[in-house]
């Protein structure tokens, strides 16, 4: 029986994490910590450097959503240029974010999720993966590589690869689209359409299964924090930021993204060294608020495509107010894939997506400046500051996760208060607790994900303090 | 992922970290080969990872053939060596496969999946550059040789089997 709480320093980028539940005297779980290890630092060694590196440079934060990265640096490196982006730019970086959005929700619910949803959560680890998943319903695993196949491709033809494009720039992208390339990406959304409306209607049928995890699965009120257009629709580019509380009721409206610190702060917890934002009006750790496709289906108004609206309205009719349950990110999900694919429809038949005109060129007018955009997790914050030359002086970043940070914790509590008891935690209760945690699609230090046997190391610690039981997977 | 060309009869997938020393040789060794094999011969991509969805174009193709680098061999040293589809399924990798894990997801859910080789070169060092060291970047001409030769032998099986 370990006797000392073991410190796991991984810093390798892949995502790791370690979770303690603390125990009472009656062996009750009454405290859980979610503890990512690893440091990245992308804050810290970009200083000194050029503006204009800074969206190539941000993109290396990760190799999932590279995209968002990308994007949210570019726009904050269009902030401190004082220049409003030509429309067709805006545009295509649009189209570019919602591919992402696609393939990365793809990646989450196809490879990463539905072993779970298609075996149980208390299936043999050895099958529930996605070798299970294709031998179980090859189909499906197939549609998941198919519809993440589409969205790299999309990225691909618009920057030229599809990992860490060099697309996006300061003033715009550098590249006008070609004819032939945008036929090619509207070509293939119609499959992808039709493989997301049918892996909904799956998930639809076989959720109902899963009564006990949703109601566990960091069920509970907290506020929900998004972008929204103008009429109150569905953004992941531009906008306002918008927060609503759990029933529903909006508690900050058409606020100007550039301000998100007058609403955020963030605090550190010597447990984990990813920040824990939280809503400065109730303090922390008050202040909870979750971000990703279940708090923007919860913020707004509508989608603003024919598909996903009907299929939103019908989300919506879960729960009274804001649908609270984290296991609902799933099929939250799966409408924003609808969404993104139907709205990268609409804007590659635009009047005005192949014009010539797609970058402003300026020097640096503004010595500050933030970008913010939705990535496929929730919303991305990269906010400078330069000197007069342009270089790199300081830099905040405020990741998707990160937000969710608080929400991850009390979910792991909640599932954990449910499902483990007696100072033993079983493999099925295990799942679930990672379960809750991959609801949420964690990017770690947006680093990347791992299907399955997430590693993972798991202390039940006592009142004392003393780790009474331990599991740990590699 | 580059790609030099598409539906050719043997897919060459180079992959590996290219700023991460040599472990950037499949890219390297990658790039070299598109330009120097027939494209109705060779399709060639340049991957960092093996992802899930590669699995698609690699049942298309009658052999494929992937180089990387491999920490275990002495620097420099290349290896072949023949590749099948897992029996076992690897539960631990998400994103991430192997090359015999891709070959698996090719057979189940394509319906084939092609012979398949594995170079490997020896590498030893893997910090952060975007070089290769001495012993590898030496020894890359033999490698790109091995993998030529495995290319036109199949291009030359099929000349008979056209004849």
């Amino acid at each position: 029986m370990p006797r000392d709480i073991v410190i796991d320093p991984v810093t390798r980028i892949e995502g790791h994490a370690k979770i303690t539940l603390k125990l009472n005297d009656q062996g009750e779980v009454v405290d859980a910590m979610f503890h990512v290890t690893q440091f990245r630092g992308f804050e810290k060694f970009c200083e000194g450097r050029p503006l204009t590196e800074m969206p190539s440079l941000m993109a290396r934060t990760c190799g999932i959503c590279p995209v968002s990265h990308l994007t949210a640096s570019a726009k904050a490196c269009d902030a401190l240029l004082a220049v409003k982006i030509p429309e067709t730019a805006a545009n295509l970086r649009r189209v570019m974010n919602l591919a992402q959005m696609v393939q990365s929700h793809a990646l989450s619910f196809f490879h990463l999720s539905s072993p779970d949803l298609l075996m149980g959560f208390d299936a043999d680890p050895a099958k529930r993966h996605l070798f299970g998943v294709l031998q179980e319903n090859p189909q499906l695993a197939r549609d998941g590589i198919r519809v993440r196949q589409i969205g790299q491709t999309i990225i691909e033809i618009l920057g030229g690869k599809k990992i860490h494009p060099p697309w996006a720039v300061p003033g715009g992208v550098n590249k006008p689209l070609a004819a032939e390339d945008r036929d090619k990406m509207l070509a293939m959304l119609p499959e992808a359409l039709e493989i997301a409306q049918r892996t909904l209607l799956w998930y639809k049928r076989i959720a109902n299964g899963y009564t006990q995890e949703a109601r566990t699965f960091a069920n509970f009120p907290t506020l929900f924090m998004g972008l929204v257009t103008e009429t109150g629709g569905l953004e992941h580019y531009d906008g306002w930021l918008r927060i609503v509380d759990s029933k529903g009721d909006i508690v900050i409206d058409k606020f100007p993204p550039e301000r998100y610190h007058e609403l955020i702060a963030e605090a550190v917890e010597p447990f984990s060294f990813m920040k824990f934002p939280y809503f400065k009006e109730l303090g922390y750790p008050q202040g909870i608020y979750r971000v990703g496709p279940l708090a923007r289906l919860n913020l707004v108004d509508h989608c603003g495509t024919p598909i996903a609206d009907q299929e939103w309205a019908e989300f919506r009719q879960m729960q009274r107010g804001a649908v609270l349950s984290s296991f609902h990110y799933h099929h939250a999900r799966l409408i924003e894939i609808i969404f993104g694919i139907e709205m990268m429809q609409r804007i590659l038949n635009g009047p005005d997506i192949l014009d010539k005109k797609v970058r402003a060129r300026a020097r640096p007018n503004r010595l500050e400046g933030v970008g913010v955009a939705e990535a496929p997790r929730g919303t991305l914050i990269h906010h400078y500051r330069i000197d007069d030359n342009g270089l790199m002086v300081w830099a905040n970043l405020i990741i998707a996760t990160g937000h969710n940070n608080l929400a991850m914790n009390r979910g792991i509590l909640q599932a954990a208060q449910h499902f483990v008891g007696g100072g033993k935690i079983s493999e099925g209760a295990l799942n679930r607790v990672e379960a809750v945690i991959r609801c949420y699609d964690p990017c770690l230090s947006c680093a990347t994900h791992a299907l399955g046997k997430m590693p993972l190391h798991i202390e039940l610690a006592n009142s004392s303090g003393e780790v009474v039981y331990e599991i740990q997977r590699d | 992922m580059k790609s030099s060309a598409t539906d050719a009869p043997v897919l060459v997938i180079g992959y590996g970290n290219v700023l991460r020393g040599d472990d950037g040789v499949g890219w390297a060794a990658a790039r070299r080969l598109a330009r120097r094999l027939p494209r109705r011969l060779a399709s060639v991509l340049m991957v960092h990872q093996l992802l899930p969805e590669l699995a698609e174009p690699i049942s298309r193709a009658q052999r494929a053939i992937f180089i990387d680098a491999d920490e275990r061999l002495a620097p420099g040293q290349v290896c072949q060596k023949i590749v099948r589809p897992l029996d076992r399924a690897d539960g631990t990798i998400g994103h991430d496969q192997s090359p015999g894990g891709l070959l698996r997801l090719a057979r189940d859910l394509y319906g084939r999946a092609p012979e398949a080789m594995v170079f490997s070169i020896g590498a030893t060092d893997f910090d952060f550059r975007p070089t290769l060291s001495t012993k590898v970047r030496r020894a890359l001409p033999g490698l790109l040789r091995s993998v030529e030769d495995a290319v036109r032998r199949l291009g030359q099986d099929m000349e008979h089997c056209h004849a």
